[in-house]
Order: structure tokens, then C-alpha cells, then sequence
């Protein structure tokens, strides 16, 4: 037995070792990045805050859409001022609650929406 | 067909009696004289049964639906679309109650009050007036026990209402008429024949058209009725008392039609006969209701036998302390059809429920219907014109009117139920209607006809008194919706007949 073999022995299980890491790696990768292709990548925007509490962002778009037509002066960063120093403080839901409590609500395309979510909708629109 | 229906007849009339053999220019007498065999006058002869009254219900019409009869109500429709004056009524034994739709609640307590925001409101009493006949109006007209808003019973076993937050709309609770088993509802004529003809203190003449309340000569007393059949016969009938039950259309056209003593016609010396005519709007698709978990009970969207011998719906309606503080009438709004939501109504619901933290994926939507209460308003008003019927009766002309306030009052209920459903994180709603031309495009009526003979304790402002006696006239009265003078959102034959059965415990006493 020659040391050269000796050696490709050795090399096998370290070779097997990073084939298995790398396709692990890759895999890992498809898994994180697959879904993700179907979704709309989003710019950055300055009310990302605000956006980021949307679950589901297209929908909010769609609606955010009807506001925007329905109010054509719809002004992104004064709804985000409005949301940032209301009763929610810059939290969605907070803010969703006491407009409900508070009869702060808007009729968008008929529906009956607490007033935030009007304007976080609107937000969305702009921002897209 | 036809021939069955005639050996029906023949059955009916061997029974009853048949204005077109009464001798012409004959005079019957009886101690009280039931003008109508509707509901109400069935209700109050039965209520009077076997007391030392002698009393004779006169019916226009037959025991059937007869064209010739009923085209006696032929009438103008002008102002606002409504149904046509020979169409939505019928002039049978039965009357109305032959095409009623069987529900059944009664009038809130606000509906009997007098509200300063609400001109031409109140009753000359509360509802606890009526309380003491409901349960017996509720029997006449087979809706089971009278459970309304206590549904414990069938809630229990079918799931309790929709969760609605804290707020001015709540969910009530209809009964319905039911003739036999589920079949609804109760037709007065066809269910209570043969209870009639058991009376022995009661004569139903059939065929008899009253054409005329012929006053004494001092205008105080009613002297005697001018009967006048479609084959030609006529003949009087004098009695001591007379109650004209012919519903909200028939009963202003008599009275008005009835002016030879009294000029402007009989009980209308303030111009109050004919005005505040009223009926139900019923617009549809009002608005549509989203329910985030999709579960509704089966008690919504259609009568539903609910508990033994009850059959119920619910409904939503503006409690009375929001009606107060909103100065809003009342309304009663229903889940009627399932639909499917456009892209931006199912984005609405998807970013709604996500901002409220509760699933929406099994969400159903369904359009919202409704009966609405209007504003008493005088101008919307029966008159007499110069054309006449076979019998020589003028024909009426109606000026059919709705405010858009009435429009904006049901508005505001349904933004409160739509905040209370947001609050209770259960649903949401969207509201179809804005403009008076979207409102008219989908309007229909309830063919309630209310109002045209109003209650009122003052001689210048009601055409009867608070126990429906037409005022200034000692023994004429009037039975039926036509004298609520306001309306509630509530269908009016359960209210009617418990107003009707007060009438009679007054005239037990009155005619003893």
C-alpha cells in the first residue's frame, strides 16, 4: 500500500463531507429562496415600519388601490404621520382597535374599515 | 279548477250569507257592524263571540279571489314607483292575510312614544297598553308561544347569534304564522271559517260592498251603511255600532268617499283622512355582511322551525337607546343569499381580518335585506278622484313619497352593526347603497298599508281616538293598521290584531 493511496483514502470522507455540506447548503437555499420566488420583492420605502405589519401586502395593495382612487390627493407620508403619532403609537392593531372603539371608520368601495387600516392600505398603494 | 272553486263558494255561502239575496231597499239591524272580514275583522268578531252582541261582518268579496272584486281597487299611483293599488291588497274573506308573508314581532317600545326629533310621533299610549293581547294575537295567528327575543330555546341547540361588540344594533327575532305544521301562514278566511259560522251571535254576509257611512243629520252618530253588491243590489244596514276594518287604503277611501253629512268626509273635519299613508320600504341588497368564520346559524337566512311550534328569524335592529341618541327609526336588516366578493371586497376581508388577528379563510359573504321604518309625513297621502268603480265608489289616487332621511337613518344602523361586527372581530360589512337612485333601483314594499285613519288623543291631529273611535262620530270606529300613527319596522298584522282584540274588550264595555 503506497502513501499516495494512503492519502486518497483520506481525501474521500473529507471530499463526501463537503459534497454533503455544499448540497446541504443548496437545498437549504432552494427551500428558503423557491417560495420566495413567487412573491413581489418590495423597495425599501420610508414607512416600511409601518408596512411591515401587514400580513399580507398585495391584498392591502388591491384595497389601498380603491383608497387611492377614491381619494386621488391620498398623501402616503401624512397617513404614515397620522399612524405614527395616533392612539396606536405605530401599531397596526392597536390602532385598528381604538378607531373601531372610537368610530374613526371609512367607507372604502362600500366597505366599512377602521380609519388605519384605510390609511396603512393607502400607504401600501403608494408604495408599490 | 274553477268549478272547484265555485262548489267552494256554494259550500261557503250555504254557511254565510249572500248580500245578493238580501231584498233591494232592505233594512238590517244589528247591535254592531264588522266592516271587512281581514284579519282584523275576523279577529274582533271572534274576540266578541258568544257575548249578547249581535254582530254582521260584511265582505266585499267571496271565499275566493274574484277579478271583478278585486279590480274594485283599482286606483293612480303617482310620486315615487309603488304597487299598484288593486295589487297589492286583496278583497276576499281573509282579506291581505290570503298573500301575507307570516311574520310575525311586535312594535318596540320607542315605536308607541312621542319623540321631539320625530315629528307627528306617539301613540295616545305605551306599549303596555297592547302587552296584555299580544299573547292572544300570537294564538289567533298560530306562531306558537310568544318567545321573540328570548331565544334560548333554539339557540342552544343551533348555535348561538352572530357576536356582534357593544353597541346600538342587536339581534331580534321574528315568529311566523303558520296555518298547519310549517306551512305559512294563517289565512284568516280559509283557517277560521268555519269558527265563524259556529258564532251564534254573528252573521258574515258576503258580497256586501259598504259604499257609504251615512251620518245623522247633526253629524254625531253613524246612521246607517249603504250595502251595494256587483249584481246590482242595494239595501242598509243600521247599526247601533259599526267598526270599518278594510285595511289602510279602503278604510281612508270610505271614510272620505262617505260625504254628503260631512263635506270633506266622515271623521275628516282637520284634513287628517287619507294623509300619513305609510308602508315598509324594502330595498334589497342593501348592503353586504361578511362573516369571518363562516358560520352562521341556520335561524338567519330563512324561517327556520327553530323549537316545536316555533318558526323563527333573526334579524338585526337598532336598539331603542340608539334610535334615541341617533334619532334613527327602526329597521329590521337579514342575511338573505350567499355571494361572492369582487377582487377589492376580498381584499377588504383579507386585510381586515389580518390588521383584526383572526382567520378569514372560511369566510362567507351574504347580501343583507331589510324592512325599514318611514317618517310619518302627511304629503304622502290617499285621495279621491272623480273616476269611480262599478259600484260608484271614487277610486282613490296615491302620492307616494320617502324621505331621504329615512334612507340615511337605516345608513347609520348599518355603520353601527358594521362597527359592532369589526369590534367583535366576527365579520364586516359593506354598505351597497349611498345615492337616492341606488336606494330606488332596488326598492320593493311590504305591502303594509299603515296610517291613512292615525290615533291621536286630539281631534286636530288623529282621525281616532286612543280607543280607535272615530272622533267627533259616538259609535264609529276603526280597526287596523291604518290608525298606528307611527309605524315601527315591525310587519303590522301581529300589532294590529292585539290592537284590534283592545278594541274589542272596549266595545264589549262601550256596547254593554
Amino acid at each position: 500500500m503506497s502513501q499516495d493511496w494512503k492519502t486518497a483514502i483520506a481525501r474521500r470522507p473529507l471530499l463526501a463531507g463537503l459534497v454533503g455540506v455544499l448540497g446541504l447548503g443548496i437545498a437549504g437555499g432552494l427551500v428558503y429562496e423557491v417560495p420566495r420566488l413567487g412573491h413581489r420583492r418590495y423597495k425599501r420605502t420610508q414607512f416600511d415600519d409601518l408596512l411591515a405589519q401587514l400580513d399580507d401586502r398585495e391584498s392591502a395593495i388591491r384595497l389601498g388601490a380603491a383608497v387611492t382612487a377614491e381619494e386621488p390627493g391620498f398623501d402616503a407620508a401624512m397617513a404614515a404621520r397620522t399612524l405614527r403619532q395616533g392612539a396606536g403609537r405605530g401599531s397596526l392593531s392597536r390602532a385598528v382597535t381604538a378607531d373601531i372603539a372610537q368610530e374613526h371608520l371609512r367607507i372604502v368601495h362600500g366597505w366599512l374599515l377602521p380609519e388605519s387600516l384605510a390609511l396603512v392600505a393607502g400607504i401600501a398603494a403608494k408604495s408599490s | 279548477m274553477e268549478r272547484a272553486a265555485e262548489e267552494h263558494e256554494r259550500q261557503v255561502l250555504r254557511a254565510f250569507l249572500d248580500a245578493r239575496t238580501v231584498p233591494a231597499g232592505a233594512t238590517i239591524e244589528t247591535d254592531l257592524a264588522i266592516i271587512g272580514g281581514g284579519p282584523s275583522g275576523i279577529a274582533l268578531a271572534l274576540a266578541l263571540a258568544n257575548t249578547p252582541i249581535r254582530m254582521l261582518m260584511l265582505e266585499s268579496g267571496g271565499s275566493q279571489f274574484d277579478a271583478t272584486t278585486q279590480s274594485l281597487y283599482a286606483g293612480r299611483e303617482t310620486g315615487i314607483p309603488y304597487i299598484k293599488l288593486d295589487a297589492g291588497r286583496l278583497r276576499y274573506l281573509g282579506g291581505s292575510s290570503n298573500h301575507w308573508g307570516g311574520y310575525c314581532r311586535p312594535l318596540d317600545a320607542i315605536d308607541f312614544e312621542e319623540r321631539a326629533w320625530l315629528p307627528h310621533s306617539g301613540w295616545p299610549f305605551g306599549r303596555e297598553a297592547l302587552e296584555p293581547y299580544f299573547a292572544r294575537a300570537q294564538s289567533l295567528v298560530e306562531a306558537g308561544p310568544f318567545i321573540y327575543d328570548n331565544p334560548a330555546k333554539w339557540t342552544a341547540a343551533l348555535g348561538a347569534p352572530i357576536p356582534l361588540g357593544s353597541g346600538g344594533a342587536y339581534t331580534t327575532y321574528f315568529q311566523f304564522s303558520k296555518q298547519r305544521d310549517s306551512i305559512l301562514p294563517t289565512h284568516f278566511g280559509e283557517r277560521y271559517s268555519d269558527d265563524l259560522r259556529r258564532i251564534p251571535n254573528l252573521g258574515v254576509m258576503l258580497h256586501a260592498n259598504v259604499t257609504g257611512l251615512r251620518l245623522s243629520t247633526n253629524a254625531a252618530t253613524l246612521h246607517h251603511l249603504d250595502i251595494a253588491t256587483l249584481s246590482g243590489r242595494r239595501f242598509s244596514v243600521k247599526p247601533k255600532y259599526a267598526v270599518v276594518g278594510l285595511g289602510g287604503i279602503e278604510s281612508a277611501r270610505l271614510l272620505l268617499a262617505s260625504n254628503d253629512v260631512m263635506k270633506p268626509g266622515v271623521g275628516n273635519a282637520h284634513d287628517l283622512v287619507g294623509r300619513f299613508f305609510a308602508d315598509h320600504p324594502i330595498p334589497g341588497e342593501t348592503a353586504t355582511i361578511v362573516v369571518f368564520d363562516g358560520n352562521i346559524a341556520p335561524y338567519y337566512q330563512r324561517p327556520y322551525n327553530a323549537a316545536p311550534d316555533s318558526i323563527v328569524r333573526a334579524a338585526f335592529s337598532p336598539t331603542d337607546r340608539f334610535k334615541r341618541t341617533h334619532h334613527v327609526l327602526c329597521s329590521l336588516a337579514t342575511i338573505e343569499d350567499e355571494i361572492q366578493l369582487d377582487a377589492v371586497g376580498q381584499a377588504a376581508v383579507a386585510t381586515t381580518a389580518a390588521a383584526l388577528g383572526v382567520d378569514a379563510s372560511a369566510m362567507r359573504a351574504y347580501t343583507v335585506g331589510c324592512g325599514m321604518e318611514v317618517a310619518p309625513d302627511p304629503d304622502r297621502r290617499l285621495r279621491l278622484t272623480s273616476q269611480r268603480d262599478r259600484l260608484g265608489m271614487p277610486r282613490l289616487t296615491l302620492d307616494m313619497r320617502i324621505a331621504d332621511s329615512d334612507f340615511a337613518a337605516y345608513h347609520t344602523v348599518l355603520l353601527e352593526l358594521g362597527r359592532q361586527l369589526l369590534a367583535a372581530k366576527t365579520g364586516m360589512i359593506r354598505l351597497n347603497r349611498t345615492t337616492r337612485e341606488e336606494w330606488m333601483r332596488v326598492m320593493d314594499w311590504g305591502n303594509h298599508h299603515m296610517g291613512s285613519t292615525r290615533m291621536h288623543a286630539d281631534p286636530g291631529k288623529g282621525v281616532v281616538d286612543a280607543n280607535s273611535r272615530v272622533h267627533g262620530i259616538a259609535n264609529l270606529f276603526v280597526a287596523g293598521s291604518s290608525v298606528f300613527p307611527t309605524y315601527g319596522a315591525s310587519n303590522p298584522t301581529l300589532n294590529s290584531i292585539a290592537l284590534t282584540l283592545r278594541l274589542a274588550d272596549h266595545l264589549r264595555k262601550v256596547i254593554a
